[in-house]
């Protein structure tokens, strides 16, 4: 506890400051709420009134003071109340407060939400200054739940809260990119490092179903959202509900509930404008690791005599003829076909790629008058990708306008209104193709022929540098986001509210491809034909409009003080309606302008898409909270949906979840170690019904029309097929979920944590029925499948200021799950989805390592079902079940020599966050990883010489066996068949997946309250931020462990280095 | 106060009234069709039969290469008998196959009002079953025979295997049905060019019966004779029909090639072709793929063609020997030098250039030595990888060969009226001395040998080969051997770069060894391919598996 004393506190200072608040509000009133015609200043005035100092005979000492918090910022709203008394304030906006007290040695009472409360002693001082210290545990901070909010004490289920700094002091674009690592149980992936296209996914807990549904239903302000355009400085919270507390939102909730709250401006508050701005270089990094064209010959050459194939050199002579072409950098050798064969190493890497470039600016508006509150926001955000040349970009704008206004005392609006628009720009066949080319070219094939184009030609490849410029085309991915969300309260009584929401969003999306004629040329200059022959141009225009109504009714009182009853009930309808058109033409005669009416009349194709679907919701929540120790909570929800047939399309969810605050206990707290104690049981269901548009009908029998079949002169005939065999008994999946946490708090909330174990039971999942393949189509899925996951999350804070110039916290997480596919409904296979196995198992022979001579060979070969050109320095697998021949299944069609190797999936998910405060500076960093995981390669990166026109990556590069390298990893190289052999999944090829990665380490400065001051600014701090700047991992060859694919086919992760400020006055 | 409560609640109330409608969550597709509404007019008919035509064979670089008269860059797993039962061929799409037309003819049979006018779409879609049926029986054997569209729980999913001689009645019994239903090449008008005709279904019921009957004949079991016969009669009744003749284009030199590029396209000779169109961007990479020399022709099948005279190289005075490159093209059957491009000569491909072997089996060498000319095309767009020509899975010639051999196989003897209805209609074109009785017995010949040489000649690099030497049983002799190219010592080849003299293997005749029989292995069970071990998985009642396997 501080006291500080500030001079010069001026007693009349209340009065100036209140009718400063009101010529603020009769401003902003005027200017942002004049359409509402009915809005009148007297209101202001009574609330002035009613504000003003209150006039009580029986006070005589009048106290001055100043709330703040550990950086010395001001604490607008803090309540200052006399102890014993009824007799309270609250600090103004800039955190300052006069109290008339009773007695000249009371009391304060100062209490300010996210901060422990403080008592302060007067001792006849007449103004004092009050440093708040933050609550850690934050206990009283409000959490949002399903349709309401509750303290952080007393929510009943398995619920995590940040807020929105958590976003805001870094260099994040995308919000999905900020939520990795930071929530226990969340999980964000993302699969490419292509601007605009990172295919972030969600998931939490673990698998719910193999029919996806892992990932969590997100709601923005309560209706569904799309987070990849949302501007990550719009947010003010962002919750995740996990367990049986999602089971209010019922059938949409099998992955979990992601809730996010975006800012709205706050009563009774001063206009404040925020600028933040970053500006970041994204350095190429965790490029595939290629060999040089020494290696490169080396391999070539002893690959091809393995398999008695002539090595690509050949023509130029001996082996070391050629090492010796290539030190003297020797000319190409022209060896006919218009095939060269050339002697120089060409860095590739420096030619295709440059530190891509990414900026941020946001500007935001909020305060409040005594009816209303606003917060608007404009967001602008750029990235440009490492392709140096080329399309490769991706472009995002965002405006918000959240309002909040009092018609009267009992009705409020809320009205929250966004757009955003996004634009990607890449070549017409995508940034990673580069990446794809780069990959498996040649690193001696030259970028320019003779005559100085770019090559083109030799046995088919195509030259990266080509497609990585502008010349063949572009791609111009808009998309679109209107959302508009209406909620209008009603405060029947004192304890029941009536809450009806409705809320409209539009998703545009809008594409052009443009394909230009791209030539290729061979070396000596002339022309080698085209990659592609002619110019065409596709739109591509899809939108779809959601609608979501809900209309609910919110009762809480407190009986006797002890009785704390919660009742909410209501019902939704939400509805979705999606349609698509696309339209082509080719051949234009000129590319300066491009339109489609510009093209050929001969091929104008077009095609539409349309789908529709609907939810019918009721729902309700009774929660019960004793003498604030006890809390029980029960929900329920009964769904409809339009994706089932009529008799199978409703479901009932349902939860309940228990809650003992042992802390309030009087035997615990005589034990005077818990700061808070809290034990959590619970139990709910969800549903998952597939919404994806491939299903939506599956029990209405369908038949597709598509394709052309050119018959007499081209007649284009389309064919009708079978869409699938349906199944009318369709329905939900059912997901049961149970829950047993623990949340705690000891040495004064300085270490706080929670504990939390879960189960989740699928125990009707959809499945596609193993039929045997006579049946001739595809079954539908049946409600056959059970899976289980269970997991656990584990969360530890310490946070400790030691002074006011010096406080620190380090925070970290642990959390991991397992799944079990229970039943399969009989039909066996060895596949990555079976029957007592977890999903995505990976089955693969037993590796007994390489044959290493021809006593070894003879041996091995006596066994059937191996190569028959299988020769020493093949690799060997196990015959585990002895029936002499090495196999999948036996002659019965039991398992044969394969073993589960386990799943891909990421093990041990942790995070780490380490803050520092010093003075006016201050320093966090972040590290997010995965403590198992498998991780099998894929084509070009699983197999040297996978196709023999690939180049072998160079991870293999002297570390296949040889005779005079027998204890090599991998088997010899050879470009024949044995090569698959070799390569079969098994531990040999499993590469260790774990890592821990620096995402984030971020050094910051505020200038000190003193120049702020003078320079009449609240806030104003500098920061350089880095992420994914480190990383500990066990890959090798280039490959990025956060690559949640094997393939080599990867547009990389950058390191990005950034410089960033936010400034608020 | 109260005046506006009254309103508020009213607006609630309008809220809640506006979400209780529940007809909303009956929702139908806004963009498919369903069954139930379909199968109505006779153009749905003809959309579900239009879905079958992407099943025929298409256009390829790398047909034979599973045989002994072709190599590619690698060796090829089912010729060198390294195939493993793992990677065994499917059969879920033809199943699917099977499906599709199975509901079509069930929907057919139950729409009376249209019957008359949809005929021949559920006559194509028998033609495609049979099809797709002899697929099945030559691949595997015996297999599951299901006549219905089947359900989730149709017992069927679980049924053994039917017996060969059962699937190939059915076979049967489709193939009359189509053949009595389906109208004639003639009878078709412009825009139905290209479907299924009565021909199709004669020369598809000549195939499946020339297949079954030497099956039956050389791996034991069904009346093989009673085979032929049908076989016979159809290619009988299709040669009677007049609707079909050889191409023979301008030239004895050319009028073989160009019967597979853009000027034969559409001849008389075609019987039913899958179909590629420049207008809807339908286009096949034939020619480059043959030029990257991945299809390289063997001595193997250079050694087939006759000379001149109608003689084999081994007995004609007219053959030249292998010391230059061009010598053994000398005085031969024209087929081979349109088959194989000949040493040193001048061709437009991407520009004039003179071809010269480079063996190898890197990027444009050919491992053998021979290069292919077959199906490359002199056209420059087909050059670059799009060519638009059909590809024919059902020709004249074919039937002709069928017919030959069905006859000398059921009968033992083929007169020399049958082989100038048939053999030498195919030699005429090309210009070669007529294959005889007389000849075949001055010269100590094997009639049987001479039809089947013509065959693979003839049908080179359009898939027939490996069925053939399955069906003949003669994998086993033909298979486990050297595949050779060109005669290297000693020969003009040896003093001209840029072969690699250090890579190139010979065997001891100075043959260039093109796939060394150490890789190679034959095992009969490669007669018949496993069934997938998936399906026996799913289905136990399928075992016992296939011999050997």
């Amino acid at each position: 506890m501080k006291f500080f004393y500030r001079k010069g506190l001026n007693p009349p200072l209340t009065r100036k400051l209140n009718l400063k608040i009101m010529l603020t509000e009769c401003f902003i009133l005027t200017i942002i709420l004049s359409a509402h015609a009915n809005v009148t200043n007297p209101g202001i005035v009574n609330n002035l009134n009613k504000k003003g100092i209150e006039v009580n005979s029986k006070l005589q000492h009048i106290i001055n003071g100043v709330v703040m918090d550990a950086f010395g910022v001001p604490l607008p709203g803090a309540s200052i109340l006399e102890k014993g008394t009824t007799n309270g304030v609250q600090a103004d906006f800039e955190g300052e407060f006069q109290i008339d007290l009773a007695s000249k040695d009371a009391i304060l009472v100062i209490s300010y939400l996210g901060f422990v409360t403080q008592e302060v002693e007067v001792n006849g001082q007449s103004s004092v200054t009050i440093t708040m210290e933050e609550d850690i545990a934050n206990l009283d901070e409000a959490v949002v739940i399903g349709y309401g909010e509750r303290t952080k004490k007393s929510i009943a289920g398995s619920i995590e809260q940040i807020s929105g700094e958590v976003l805001e002091n870094r260099p994040v674009t995308n919000v999905l990119n900020g939520l990795q690592g930071v929530m226990p149980g969340l999980t964000v992936t993302r699969s490419s490092g292509t601007p605009g296209g990172e295919g972030y996914a969600l998931n939490v807990r673990g698998l719910t179903s193999i029919n996806g549904g892992n990932s969590p239903l997100v709601l923005i302000d309560g209706t569904e959202g799309d987070l990849n355009l949302l501007n990550p400085n719009d947010i003010e919270s962002t919750t995740l509900l996990k367990d049986a507390s999602a089971s209010i939102y019922g059938a949409r909730a099998a992955g979990g509930v992601l809730l996010i709250t975006t800012k709205t401006g706050k009563k009774n508050k001063k206009i404040r404008f925020s600028y933040t701005t970053n500006y970041s270089t994204n350095v190429v990094s965790n490029l595939t690791e290629r060999v040089n064209i020494k290696q490169w010959v080396e391999m070539d050459w002893e690959a091809k005599l393995a398999s008695g194939s002539i090595p690509q050199f050949a023509g130029g002579g001996t082996l070391e003829e050629v090492l010796a072409k290539i030190d003297a950098k020797a000319e190409p050798d022209d060896i006919g076909g218009n095939a060269y064969l050339f002697y120089e190493d060409v860095d590739w890497d420096s030619i295709l790629f440059d530190d891509g470039i990414q900026t941020n600016h946001n500007i935001s508006i909020d305060g409040g008058g005594d009816r209303s509150d606003y917060s608007t926001s404009f967001g602008y955000t750029r990235v440009d990708g490492i392709l140096s040349d080329g399309w490769d970009s991706d472009e995002r704008y965002n405006l918000r306008l959240n309002h909040g206004y009092d018609i009267t005392d009992h009705l409020r609006l809320e009205s929250k209104i966004s757009y955003s628009r996004s634009r990607t720009l890449e070549g017409p066949r995508g940034s990673s193709n580069v990446f794809a080319l780069r990959n498996k070219m040649f690193t001696w094939f030259p970028v320019y022929t003779l005559s100085g184009d770019t090559y083109g030609e030799q046995w088919g490849f195509e030259n990266p540098k080509q497609w990585a410029s502008k010349d063949p085309g572009k791609s111009t991915r808009i998309r679109e986001n209107l959302d508009g969300n209406f909620k209008l309260s009603y405060k029947i009584f004192k304890d029941l509210k009536l809450q009806s929401q409705a809320a409209i969003n539009r998703r545009i999306g809008n594409d052009e491809h443009f394909r230009n004629i791209v030539p290729r040329t061979n070396y000596n200059g002339t022309p080698a034909g085209f990659s592609q022959s002619k110019t065409e141009l596709q739109y591509w225009n899809q939108n779809s409009t959601y609608k979501n109504f809900s209309l609910y009714f919110d009762y809480h009182k407190i009986f006797a003080g002890k009785h704390d009853i919660s009742l909410m009930g209501g019902t939704s309808h939400e509805e979705n309606e999606n349609k698509s058109f696309w339209a082509s033409r080719d051949n234009f005669s000129q590319t300066e302008v491009l339109s489609l009416n510009l093209g050929s009349t001969e091929n104008m194709l077009n095609s539409s898409n349309a789908n529709q679907w609907a939810i019918r919701s009721y729902f309700g929540r009774l929660t019960y909270v004793l003498d604030s120790k006890y809390v029980a909570e029960i929900n329920y929800r009964r769904d409809g949906t339009s994706v089932f047939s009529p008799e199978k399309r409703w479901g009932d969810f349902g939860g309940l979840s228990l809650n003992w605050i042992a802390s309030e206990e009087r035997f615990i707290k005589k034990l005077n170690t818990f700061d808070f104690l809290k034990i959590r049981a619970s139990y709910g269901t969800t549903g998952n019904q597939n919404l994806n548009s491939a299903n939506l009908y599956d029990y209405i029998a369908l038949i597709n029309i598509g394709g052309v079949y050119p018959f007499g002169n081209g007649e284009r005939a389309q064919s009708a097929t079978e869409a699938g065999l349906v199944s009318q008994s369709r329905t939900w999946e059912d997901l049961e979920t149970a829950n047993l946490g623990l949340d705690f708090a000891f040495l004064g909330s300085r270490l706080s944590g929670s504990l939390d174990v879960y189960k989740k039971n699928n125990n009707n999942m959809l499945l596609g029925v193993n039929l045997p393949s006579v049946l001739g189509g595809s079954p539908p899925a049946k409600n056959i499948g059970s899976l289980e996951t269970k997991g656990f999350e584990f969360s530890l804070k310490w946070a400790e200021a030691l002074s006011t110039d010096f406080s620190y916290g380090i925070s970290g997480y642990l959390s991991d799950n397992t799944n079990i596919l229970v039943d399969l409904d009989g039909r066996d296979l060895i596949s990555s989805t079976r029957e007592g196995y977890a999903l995505g198992t990976i089955w693969g022979y037993v590796w007994d390592g390489i044959i290493q001579n021809q006593v070894e060979l003879n041996e091995y070969k006596k066994l059937t079902g191996i190569p028959n050109d299988i020769q020493v320095g093949d690799a060997r697998y196990k015959d585990i079940n002895g029936d002499g021949k090495i196999s999948l299944y036996d002659d019965q069609g039991n398992d044969g020599d394969v073993v589960d190797l386990g799943t891909n999936a990421p093990r041990y998910s942790f995070g780490f966050n380490l803050s520092v405060k010093y003075k006016d500076f201050d320093f966090s960093t972040f590290i997010q990883g995965v403590g198992k995981r498998s991780v099998f390669y894929e084509g070009a990166f699983a197999i040297p010489f996978e196709q023999p026109w690939w180049q072998p990556l160079k991870r293999f590069y002297g570390n296949t066996w040889q005779p005079d390298n027998q204890g090599a990893k991998y088997p010899r190289l050879t470009t024949g068949g044995t090569r698959y052999w070799n390569y079969r999944t098994s531990e040999n090829t499993r590469v260790n997946g774990a890592y821990a990665r620096f995402k984030n380490i971020t050094l910051g400065y505020s200038l000190p309250q003193e120049v702020l001051e003078k320079l009449n600014i609240s806030k104003l701090r500098i920061y350089f931020s880095g992420e994914d700047l480190f990383t500990i991992d066990s890959m090798t060859g280039g490959y990025d462990a956060e690559n949640t694919n094997g393939s080599d086919v990867f547009y990389p992760f950058t390191k990005r280095y950034s410089l960033g400020l936010n400034l608020t006055f | 106060m109260k005046k506006r409560l009254t309103k508020i609640i009213a607006l609630f109330a309008v809220l809640a009234f506006m979400m209780s409608c529940d007809k909303e969550l009956n929702l139908y597709p806004l963009d498919q069709v369903s069954d139930g509404s379909f199968w109505k007019v006779p153009s749905d008919f003809e959309k579900a039969a239009n879905a079958f035509y992407g099943g025929l064979p298409g256009a390829s670089g790398g047909y034979d290469q599973d045989s002994d008269i072709a190599v590619g860059g690698s060796s090829n797993t089912i010729s060198n008998g390294s195939l493993i039962i793992e990677n065994g061929p499917g059969w879920s799409g033809q199943y699917a196959t099977i499906r599709g037309a199975t509901r079509l003819i069930e929907r057919y049979e139950s729409a009376l009002d249209i019957q008359s006018d949809i005929e021949r779409y559920a006559a194509e879609a028998r033609f495609f079953r049979a099809m797709t049926y002899h697929n099945l029986v030559s691949t595997f054997g015996d297999v599951p025979l299901v006549k219905r569209a089947l359900d989730l729980d149709s017992e069927e999913l679980d049924a053994p295997r039917a017996p060969r001689a059962e699937v190939v009645d059915y076979i049967l019994e489709d193939l009359d049905w189509a053949i009595a239903h389906l109208p004639l090449e003639s009878e078709l008008v412009t825009s139905e060019k290209g479907r299924v005709t009565k021909g199709a279904a004669l020369a598809l019921k000549s195939r499946v019966f020339l297949f079954e009957g030497t099956w039956s004949k050389y791996h034991g079991g069904g009346d093989s004779n009673a085979y032929f016969s049908l076989s016979i009669d159809a290619s009988q009744k299709l040669i009677e029909s007049g609707e079909y003749e050889l191409y023979t284009g301008s030239s004895t030199n050319s009028a073989y090639r160009f019967l597979f590029l853009e000027e034969g396209e559409g001849s008389k000779e075609s019987i039913l072709a899958r179909r590629y169109n420049r207008d809807l961007e339908i286009f096949h990479n034939t020619t480059r793929l043959v030029m990257t020399f991945y299809n390289a022709p063997t001595k193997q099948l250079a050694d087939m063609y006759v000379c001149s005279d109608g003689l084999p190289i081994s007995v004609s005075p007219l053959f030249q020997g292998y010391d230059l490159m061009t010598s053994e093209f000398e005085n031969r059957d024209p087929r081979m030098a349109q088959t194989m491009l000949v040493p040193g000569t001048e061709f437009d491909y991407l520009g004039l250039r003179t071809f010269i072997p480079s063996i190898g089996g890197t990027n444009e060498s050919t491992p053998s030595g021979y290069m292919p000319f077959k199906f490359v095309s002199d056209n420059s767009e087909a050059q670059l990888g799009k060519a638009y020509n059909d590809y024919m899975a059902f020709r004249y010639a074919e039937v002709l060969l069928n017919h030959a051999e069905a006859l000398y196989e059921r009968n033992g003897s083929i007169s020399d009226s049958d082989l100038n209805l048939t053999i030498n209609k195919l030699r005429d074109r090309v210009g070669v001395a007529h294959l005889t009785n007389s000849l075949v017995n001055s010269y100590n010949l094997s009639m049987l040998e001479q039809i089947r040489n013509e065959r693979t000649v003839e049908l080179a690099f359009e898939g027939f080969r490996f069925n053939d030497l399955r069906r003949w049983k003669q994998a086993e002799n033909k298979l486990p051997v050297n595949l050779l190219g060109v005669k290297y010592t000693g020969t003009e080849y040896e003093n001209s770069p840029p072969n690699d003299v250090k890579t190139i293997q010979v065997d001891s005749d100075g043959f260039t060894i093109a796939d060394d029989a150490i890789r190679r292995s034959w095992d009969d069970k490669l007669y018949l391919f496993p069934v997938p071990v998936e399906q026996i998985q799913l289905n136990p009642n399928l075992l016992p598996q296939n011999p050997g396997w």
